[in-house]
């Protein structure tokens, strides 16, 4: 075993070891489940390929990353389709201006729920931020089936401004949604005039854009915990997010339909191949990073799951493939038309028509092995094979194409998630100092060797701004209240508590109960380090706070396991995208018909070769 | 009487919100992440949490960059001068430490001297169900009559991961009681010493592994009597399903409390810069 010895801030801190095999970290548990689903043969073999998270939890590798059949909303949009959940508009009452309120019922699995929809267009377009004074769609999502005196409850507590009112736990919360007032209006005045919007002017891809979901006992609604964890529709994290998010898209185009018939008797409805066309769209910004950081076993969680996805498909052979190989070549050739037509990105991020050629030289190379590789040549070997001569991006698109090709294993391993995301963090009180010492070097070498005597290490500090509370990024030097910093810098915490274990002479014996004692202000990284020595993918091995660090790194990670596709930054902090473009509509779910709505291809393109 | 407004609170919203409401109050975000589920707990067991917050704020904010120390009287028997912090946020540290020599030694005793807010017993014994340990808590309370209904004195015990307690009828009498299970470790008299101070808590546990004293804990609950007229919020046994039914439903929370804490909140928004403000888009 390798051994360098590390300098931290100055100090010797002594010889340490290479990163202990990721097998070594993984529980027991987990282990056993795999052993059971796979035997303990390919679950050795899978464990082999488990990427290193150095390599593939730095922000710029986590950039890369792209939504697979694992991602939240694909998960439940196959849920949906598999259960054949039932949404059915209850009524919709809107005057020539688009102000209104629309009842939604849900029935799925047995349990009944209620969208109630509130809309009020002051003519302003709103950025769908939480200062702003209110949004044009607001809707609270509630357990059972809404009589008139909750709907009307519901839409008077939304009324009020800047998300003044308050509900109860009938409610799981408040979401939001603006309109993209050129779109909206657009598709409204077609309508209107008895004509289908054309779908190439409709560059947006959609008419309205979430603002956010806010749920978990924001302004008093349920919470989350009281899900119960088996047999609820709702019971997978992020599963509500995702459906409200799939609602916005439905009350969009129900809306733009109510709002023409409104100002004509001879308006047109939209066509099922528009209503399938347009998706919805969504703006994310810093606070997502400040939850990954805030949440690590929900980071730790997905990543591990999608690893270990990645790894069972990279160890089945050419000649097991055969019949999933067309599959493939279908999909790449989707992403290069896709990436082909998506513009930008910007800001040192990996262009998409660089994506692009890249997957185009993959199925070069795919047509190639197919025929002439040895028969028990792997997924892994052709990935190896390319490492040198394709990008970052386009290696992950088609690790994300390779975990799709096996549901037979993604279906198993999504059911690890809701389980271990639960998991709550509690501090050891009796590890003993020499064991924590011993985990800190080998899970945070990371964070100890970053140098924080250079200021530009330690720029940024994330707040919250008296602008209704929303999460901001600040200069160190510049903006005031940095003692109310939100927690996002592990690496300042790892390495004080390091120097304080060391300088104390705190022996190896004593118990962690009494170092947090004396540093309770260490408390929470302590236990964070405890937590993690059975995360291996838990923490961003990233310098957050540096000068250097572009939140849109992580946002874009935080998107895909969501499900984007791609999202285009806006600045180095905000990511825009459209989301369920050519998704099913709730008749296809209730009727059972699935769609593949992977990478839909752009109006202005079909019918191209 | 008039009744006092109310307004119904998501159990998670205090835990959200409460970890920026103790940081408004001068505590770091280590101590209120932890303290926040003190907090939330608490106020879903007793409904004090929030009262005890907006009445002792001054003296939360005053303490809150104060540390503990710890002095050892005997092997596993330890002194914690809290210095006058509440239990709201020394509840976890206490636990863990208990825990850990409890855990080491099979058994262990903490004699916290100087600390306040007790209604916080409830968080913290809501906390111990877990831990495989038994546990006997007795606590006097330092604060004034200006915090009534708060009773003087109590006592609560984990066994078998269940919880039971109330107000102590004779104080004095269970502290003496409790005392002589640590004759042999010559700490007794630290315990009943005359001019105690006020704001004590006697925390005693053992280990499934402990040896001698296990059944004498288990004794000792017996022994003591409760006061079967004491505060409703000392109804230890009310605890858990108070929190259960929090989790799922809500908390019905005095509505000027509740805006204190709202406003502690907004203590650690920010004014924000022109360039802050220009990365959000």
């Amino acid at each position: 075993m390798r051994s360098r010895p590390l300098q931290a801030d100055g100090f010797q801190v002594g010889l340490i070891e290479s990163p202990v095999s990721l097998a070594a970290r993984l529980p027991r548990a987990l282990l056993s489940r795999l052993e059971d689903w796979f035997g303990e043969d390919r679950v050795s073999l899978l464990l082999g390929r488990l990427r290193d998270p150095d390599e593939i939890m730095t922000p710029d590798s986590m950039s890369a990353m792209k939504s697979c059949s694992l991602s939240f909303l694909h998960t439940l949009m196959k849920r949906m389709a598999e259960q054949r959940w039932d949404v059915r508009r209850r009524r919709l009452d809107v005057d020539v201006t688009g102000n209104g309120v629309a009842v939604y019922d849900l029935v799925a699995e047995g349990h009944i729920f209620t969208l109630i929809v509130r809309t009020c267009w002051n003519g302003e377009e709103k950025p769908g931020r939480r200062m702003d004074q209110t949004a044009d769609f607001l809707a609270s999502f509630v357990s059972g089936r809404a009589d008139d005196a909750l709907v009307e409850r519901e839409v008077s507590a939304m009324a009020i401004p800047q998300w003044g009112g308050r509900t109860d736990h009938r409610s799981y919360g408040w979401t939001a949604a603006n309109r993209s007032p050129r779109s909206f209006e657009y598709v409204v005045d077609a309508l209107e005039r008895g004509t289908q919007p054309d779908l190439k002017e409709l560059s947006s891809g959609y008419v309205i854009r979430n603002a956010g979901f806010y749920g978990n006992g924001r302004a008093g609604a349920a919470n989350w915990l009281s899900i119960p964890e088996r047999d609820h529709p709702f019971s997978v994290p992020y599963h509500m997010d995702m459906f409200l998010l799939y609602m916005w898209r439905e009350i969009g185009l129900d809306f733009v339909e109510a709002i023409a018939a409104k100002r004509s008797a001879t308006a047109a409805k939209l066509d099922g191949r528009t209503r399938h066309h347009i998706g919805v769209g969504n703006s994310s910004g810093l606070g997502m990073t400040v939850a990954l950081v805030r949440w690590p076993q929900w980071l730790g969680t997905w990543c591990l799951t999608r690893e270990i996805a990645l790894a069972c498909a990279k160890t089945e052979t050419r000649v097991a493939s055969t019949e999933r190989m067309e599959s493939l070549c279908d999909r790449l050739k989707r992403a290069v038309r896709y990436y082909s037509d998506l513009p930008g990105p910007e800001h040192v991020l990996t262009r998409h028509e660089t994506i692009a050629a890249d997957l185009r030289h993959v199925l070069e190379t795919l047509d190639s092995w197919r025929d002439t590789a040895a028969d028990d040549a792997t997924w892994g070997d052709f990935c190896d094979g390319l490492s040198d001569t394709v990008g970052r991006d386009a290696l992950e698109q088609l690790n994300a194409f390779l975990i799709d090709l096996y549901p037979e294993s993604t279906d198993k391993l999504a059911s690890l998630v809701p389980e271990a995301m639960r998991r709550s963090r509690e501090l050891v009180p009796d590890m003993t100092i020499g064991d924590l010492k011993e985990l800190i070097l080998r899970d945070y070498r990371w964070a100890l060797e970053v140098d924080r005597s250079d200021p530009s290490s330690a720029w940024h500090f994330w707040y919250h701004s008296e602008e209704a509370g929303e999460q901001r990024r600040g200069e160190r030097h510049v903006d005031p209240c940095l003692e109310y910093e939100t927690f996002v810098d592990v690496i300042g915490p790892v390495q004080l508590c390091h120097r304080q274990l060391v300088e104390e002479k705190w022996k190896d014996k004593d118990s962690v109960a009494l170092f947090t004692l004396a540093h309770p202000d260490l408390a929470y990284i302590v236990s964070r380090i405890q937590f993690l020595r059975e995360e291996p993918y838990g923490e961003i091995r990233g310098n957050l706070i540096a000068k250097s660090f572009l939140p849109i790194k992580v946002i874009r990670f935080f998107l895909s396991i969501f499900g984007f596709q791609s999202g285009i930054p806006r600045s180095v902090a905000w990511v825009q995208g459209v989301l369920l473009q050519g998704a099913p509509s709730p008749a296809d779910l209730r009727e059972g018909r699935p769609r593949d709505w992977i990478m839909p291809v752009n109006p202005k393109n079909e019918g191209l070769s | 009487m008039s009744a006092t407004a109310t307004v119904k609170v998501s159990y998670a919203e205090l835990e959200r919100l409460g970890i920026h409401a103790l940081r408004g109050l001068g505590y770091s975000f280590s101590v209120a992440e932890r303290a926040v589920r003190a907090l939330a707990a608490t106020e879903a067991a007793t409904g004090l949490a929030l009262r005890y917050i907006s009445s002792a704020s001054d003296q939360l904010a005053a303490t809150s960059k104060t540390v503990a120390t710890v002095e050892t009287l005997a092997p596993g028997v330890t002194r914690v001068d809290a210095r006058n912090k509440a239990l709201l946020e020394m509840s976890p540290f206490l636990l863990d430490l208990l825990t850990a020599e409890a855990r080491q030694l099979g058994s262990a005793a903490l004699l916290v001297e100087k600390c306040r807010g007790m209604p916080f017993i409830a968080d913290f014994s809501l906390r111990a169900r877990r831990l495989g340990l038994t546990i006997v808590a007795l606590y006097e309370q330092a604060e004034t009559r200006a915090l009534a209904p708060f009773a003087a004195a109590g006592a609560v015990y984990v066994t078998d991961g269940a919880i039971a307690g109330g107000a102590l009828s004779d104080s004095g009498e269970a502290w003496a009681q409790a005392a002589t299970l640590l004759r042999a470790n010559g700490v007794e008299a630290a315990i009943t010493e005359q001019g105690r101070s006020t704001g004590r808590l006697l925390l005693l546990a053992q280990a499934p592994s402990g040896g001698a004293t296990k059944m004498n804990l288990l004794t000792l609950r017996d022994q003591i009597a409760l006061d079967p007229n004491g505060p409703s919020w000392q109804c230890a046994q009310s605890w858990p399903a108070a929190l259960d039914g929090a989790i799922r439903g809500q908390i019905v929370s005095d509505q000027s409390a509740f805006d204190f804490f709202n406003q502690c909140v907004r203590r650690i928004w920010a004014p924000t810069s022109e360039r802050s403000r220009a990365q959000q888009g």
